[in-house]
C-alpha cells in the first residue's frame, strides 16, 4: 500500500526536477547590484566675489571739456549700460555726448552727413569713445578719428568678446589688434570660468590703487604699445587653448589710444566689484586729462573752454565794422559768445578782422606764425603772393589765448572769407595747421 | 501462472503509472516554470534614437524605464540611446530613474552616435556602458541663459513683495548657481565612474566631447562594444541564459494605446482607433496642420507615445496658453538649465 502511494512521488519529484533543470538551464546565477555612491551635494556652494561701492577713490579733479561716444555704428551696448561711467566722466567736470542713435545707417544717401556729423563733433571733442561697433569704420571715418588722437586726443577703444562687433578695422589703425578670443579659467575665476581675476598691473596711473579687478568675457589685445594688465597663471585664450600673459587692457601705438577688451566690467553692478569701480575712475580721470590741441581747422572749438567767456571781435578801422558783424552772427551758432571791442584785450580769447594795410596792428602774430605782409603776401607755402584778392586767416595760441587774424585786401574779400570761416569751406585753404590762405578770383583791386 | 500474469500486469501497470506520474510531473514543473515563475528570463530593449531630452521625451524615458522595472520577466535591460542631454532637471530624473532600476535589475547602455552632457548624465546610471570608437561621449557641464546685465527698469504698476519677486536672483547669484550646478553634474560622474576615472574634475568640468575610444581610456565609458555585446554583458549580469528579447518601446506603446482605447467610447467600433487619433489629432495639436498630421499619422513610436500622453494623462494642460495670466502686464519668462550639448551652432 504504501509503495502504491510512494509512486505518486513521482509527480512532484518529476515536477521539481523538471523545474530544477529549467531553472538550472535558464538562470545560472544572481545579479549583484553595484553600490549607488553618494554624491556629496552638501560641500557644493560657489560664492561670487563681493559687490562693493569704491569709497576710496581719490578725489576727482574738475576740468571742462568733451567726450564723445560714438553711436554710429549700431554699437553693440546701450545708453543705460554706460550712465554710470558718464557720470563718473561729467564729475570731473566733462560734458558726454553720443554722436549718432545707434542706429545702423542703411540709406547710403546719408554716409557724407553722418560723415560730417562725426567731424563736427570731433572738432568739440577731447576725448572719444568707440564701443564694440558693429558696422566697420569707414577709411574716411577712421582717417578722422586718426587726425583726432594725432592733435593730442584721447581714444579709448573697447570690445567685448561676448558681443557683437566689427572694431579692428579702426584699431589697427593705431596698432591695436583685439583678437578672436575669449580669456578664461578654469581654476582660479569669479564663479565662472569665463569672469576671469587681474592682479598683474603694469605700474601706470591708469593702474593706479588697483588690486584685484574682475572682468566678465574678456578678450586679449596685442598692441606695441603693450600691456597695462595681465590675467593671472593658467589663464588661457579660448583660440589658442594655451597657457599665456595674456592682457585684457593694452595701449596703442601712442598714449593717446587706450583697449581694453571687455566692456562689461564699466557696466553695472559689475562696476562695483573689486576694484572694478577704481578702474572705470582711473579711466575717467585718463580721457579728461586729454592734451587736445585745437587747430584752425577746429573753428570754432579752439576757442576752447574759454569760449563761455566769449570772443573779442577787433575790427582794423571802421569800415569793416559790417564784417564785424557778420562774424559776431557766425559765432552766435556755436553758442559763443562774443562782442565787437575797441582794444585788445590780452587775457581774451580774440579774432581781429582787417586790411592788409592794417598789418602792423597784428605784427606778433603774424610773425610767429612766418607770415610777412608788404607789398605781397610771404608764407612759409608761397612766398610771393599777389595781394589782389588774397585773404590769409593766422590762428596763434602762443600767449596761452587764441588769436585768430584775418586780413584781404579789401572789404569785400575780407567778408568773403569770413563767409568761408563762417561755413566751414575755409577747411580746404588751409596751407598749415595754423594758416589758411585763399585767392578769390575776380575779386580785390 | 495466474500469479505471474498478475505480477506482470502490476509491474507494467506500476511501470506506466511511474513513468506516467513522472512525465506529468516533468510537464507541471515545465508548466510552472513557464506560465508561473520564473519562465524564460527576458532582456528588455529600450531604443532612444537622436533624442533631446525634455519634460515630454524624459516622462516617456521614464514609462519605459519603470515596465521593465516592473516587469518580473525582464531580468536585464539594453539601452541603445544617441541624446544630445537635454533640460537638466529632465536628465537628473531620468539619471536617478536609471540607478533605482540598476539596484534591481543589472542596466547596460549602448552609446551610440553622440551621448552628450545630460545624456552622458543618465548614462551614469547605468551598470556597464558601451560606446562605438567613434562615438561622441561627455561634454559634463551646463548651458544657461542670463539676463542682460541690466536688468529692466521696475514698473510702477506691479507690486511686488521682494526685491527678487520676479527675477528670482541677480545676475551674480544666477552665475554662481550654474557653478553650483556644474559641480553636481560634475561630482555624479567622479561618484560614479570612481576609481575608472583618470581625468581630474577640471579636465572633466571643461565640457569636452571625447570618442568612444578616448572616453574608454579615460575611464568615462566601461567598453567599446555595440549591441550584441550589450546583450552578452547583461545577461552576464544578471546570470541568465537563453534569454528572450522584449521591446520595451513597443510594449509601453501598447499599454498607452490600451489605456487610450479604454477611455474613448464607442467601444468596439472598428473605427475607434482611427477616430480617436482623430480626436487626438484635433485637441493635442490645435490648428497647426503639421502637428495634426504627426499626431494622426506619427511617424515614430515615440512621437506617437507623446501625442497620447498630450491627450490621455494631461488633457490641455501643458499646451499654450493664448493668454496664460489674465491682466497681468508682464510676459512670462524664466531660465532654463540645460546640460545640453549644442555643437558649434549658436
Amino acid at each position: 500500500m504504501l509503495a502504491k502511494l510512494a509512486i505518486f512521488a513521482l509527480l512532484p519529484i518529476g515536477a521539481a526536477v523538471a523545474f530544477v533543470v529549467a531553472f538550472f538551464i535558464f538562470y545560472r546565477g544572481s545579479y549583484d547590484p553595484p553600490t549607488t555612491p553618494e554624491v556629496p551635494f552638501e560641500q557644493i556652494t560657489t560664492s561670487s566675489v563681493p559687490s562693493r561701492i569704491t569709497a576710496d577713490l581719490p578725489p576727482a579733479q574738475l576740468r571742462s571739456g568733451l567726450l564723445v561716444v560714438d553711436a554710429q555704428h549700431a554699437n553693440s551696448f546701450t545708453e543705460n549700460e554706460l550712465v554710470n561711467f558718464a557720470s563718473v566722466v561729467a564729475d570731473r567736470g566733462f560734458e558726454v555726448e553720443f554722436v549718432g542713435d545707434f542706429v545702423p545707417l542703411v540709406d547710403p544717401t546719408l554716409a557724407q552727413p553722418r560723415l560730417g556729423q562725426l567731424a563736427e563733433k570731433l572738432r568739440r571733442a577731447d576725448s572719444f569713445v568707440v564701443i564694440l561697433p558693429q558696422v566697420p569704420y569707414t577709411e574716411t571715418e577712421a582717417a578722422l578719428v586718426e587726425r583726432f588722437v594725432r592733435k593730442g586726443g584721447r581714444l579709448l577703444l573697447v570690445s567685448d568678446p561676448g558681443r557683437l562687433q566689427s572694431i579692428n578695422g579702426l584699431a589697427k589703425r593705431f596698432g591695436v589688434d583685439f583678437q578672436p578670443d575669449y580669456l578664461y579659467n578654469t581654476v582660479e575665476n569669479d564663479t565662472n570660468f569665463r569672469n576671469i581675476l587681474i592682479r598683474d598691473f603694469q605700474p601706470d596711473r591708469l593702474t593706479s590703487g588697483l588690486d584685484t579687478i574682475t572682468l566678465e568675457y574678456a578678450g586679449s589685445v596685442q598692441s606695441p604699445g603693450g600691456g597695462l594688465a595681465f590675467a593671472g597663471p593658467g589663464t588661457k585664450s579660448s583660440v589658442l587653448d594655451t597657457v599665456g600673459s595674456f592682457s585684457p587692457i593694452a595701449w596703442g601705438d601712442s598714449r593717446n589710444v587706450l583697449a581694453i577688451a571687455d566692456f562689461t566690467f564699466m557696466v553695472p553692478v559689475n562696476d562695483s566689484l573689486l576694484d572694478n569701480g577704481r578702474l572705470v575712475s582711473n579711466i575717467a580721470d585718463y580721457l579728461t586729462e586729454s592734451e587736445r590741441e585745437f587747430h584752425l581747422s577746429d573753428y570754432p572749438y579752439f576757442y576752447g573752454a574759454e569760449q563761455d567767456e566769449g570772443v573779442d571781435i577787433l575790427i582794423g578801422r571802421e569800415s569793416l565794422l559790417n564784417v564785424g558783424l557778420q562774424m559776431k552772427n557766425g559765432l552766435v551758432p556755436y553758442g559763443v559768445p562774443s562782442r565787437l571791442s575797441p582794444a585788445e584785450d590780452m587775457s581774451r580769447d580774440s579774432v581781429f578782422l582787417g586790411l592788409f594795410g592794417d598789418a602792423p596792428q597784428v605784427a606778433q602774430y603774424l610773425q610767429a606764425a612766418g607770415v610777412r605782409v608788404d607789398d605781397t603776401l610771404g608764407t612759409a607755402f608761397a612766398p610771393e603772393l599777389e595781394l589782389a584778392g588774397t585773404a590769409i586767416m593766422v590762428l596763434d595760441q602762443s600767449q596761452g589765448r587764441d588769436m585768430l587774424v584775418i586780413l584781404a585786401d579789401t572789404p569785400q574779400t575780407l567778408a568773403s572769407a569770413v563767409g568761408r570761416l563762417i561755413s566751414g569751406d575755409f577747411r580746404s585753404d588751409l596751407v598749415g595747421d595754423f594758416v589758411a590762405v585763399r585767392k578769390f578770383e575776380g575779386m580785390g583791386q | 501462472m495466474g500469479l505471474l500474469s498478475a505480477l506482470g500486469r502490476l509491474l507494467i501497470n506500476w511501470y506506466s503509472a511511474a513513468v506516467l506520474l513522472a512525465g506529468m510531473g516533468v510537464a507541471a514543473g515545465l508548466l510552472i516554470f513557464v506560465f508561473v515563475a520564473p519562465g524564460q528570463p527576458k532582456i528588455g530593449v529600450i531604443d532612444v534614437p537622436f533624442t533631446v531630452i525634455t519634460e515630454d521625451s524624459a516622462y516617456v524615458m521614464s514609462e519605459y524605464l519603470n515596465y521593465a522595472r516592473q516587469d518580473d520577466s525582464i531580468k536585464a535591460v539594453v539601452i541603445k540611446i544617441t541624446s544630445p542631454g537635454g533640460g537638466a532637471a529632465s536628465s537628473e530624473r531620468l539619471y536617478r530613474e536609471m540607478s533605482r532600476l540598476r539596484e534591481e535589475k543589472p542596466v547596460v547602455m549602448v552609446m551610440n552616435g553622440l551621448v552628450a552632457s545630460g545624456g552622458y548624465m543618465m548614462a551614469m546610471g547605468a551598470t556597464h556602458t558601451y560606446t562605438q570608437t567613434s562615438s561622441l561621449v561627455g561634454n559634463v557641464g551646463v548651458v544657461s541663459f542670463s539676463d542682460p546685465l541690466i536688468p529692466p527698469l521696475p514698473s510702477e504698476s506691479v507690486l511686488v513683495s521682494g526685491p527678487y519677486k520676479i527675477s528670482g536672483f541677480s545676475r551674480q547669484e544666477w552665475t554662481a548657481t550654474l557653478e553650483d550646478i556644474k559641480q553636481v553634474f560634475a561630482q555624479i560622474v567622479v561618484s560614479e565612474r570612481g576609481d575608472n576615472l583618470r581625468i581630474t574634475q577640471d579636465e572633466l568640468t571643461q565640457g569636452r566631447i571625447y570618442t568612444g575610444m578616448q572616453a574608454v581610456r579615460l575611464g568615462l565609458a566601461d567598453e567599446l562594444g555595440g549591441d550584441s555585446d550589450a546583450f552578452e554583458k547583461a545577461a552576464e549580469l544578471s546570470g541568465i541564459s537563453n534569454y528572450g528579447l522584449v521591446d520595451v518601446n513597443l510594449e509601453v506603446l501598447k499599454k498607452f494605446l490600451k489605456d487610450f482605447e479604454d477611455v474613448l467610447p464607442p467601444a468596439g467600433d472598428p473605427n475607434s482607433s482611427a477616430e480617436a487619433m482623430a480626436l487626438l489629432g484635433r485637441n493635442y495639436a490645435g490648428n497647426d496642420p503639421a502637428l495634426q498630421s504627426a499626431a494622426i499619422q506619427p511617424n515614430s513610436s515615440l512621437e506617437r507615445l507623446e501625442a497620447l500622453r498630450g491627450l490621455i494623462l494631461y488633457g490641455r494642460l501643458g499646451t499654450q496658453q493664448e493668454d496664460p495670466l489674465p491682466e497681468l502686464p508682464m510676459e512670462l519668462s524664466h531660465p532654463n538649465i540645460y546640460y545640453l550639448y549644442v555643437g558649434n551652432a549658436r
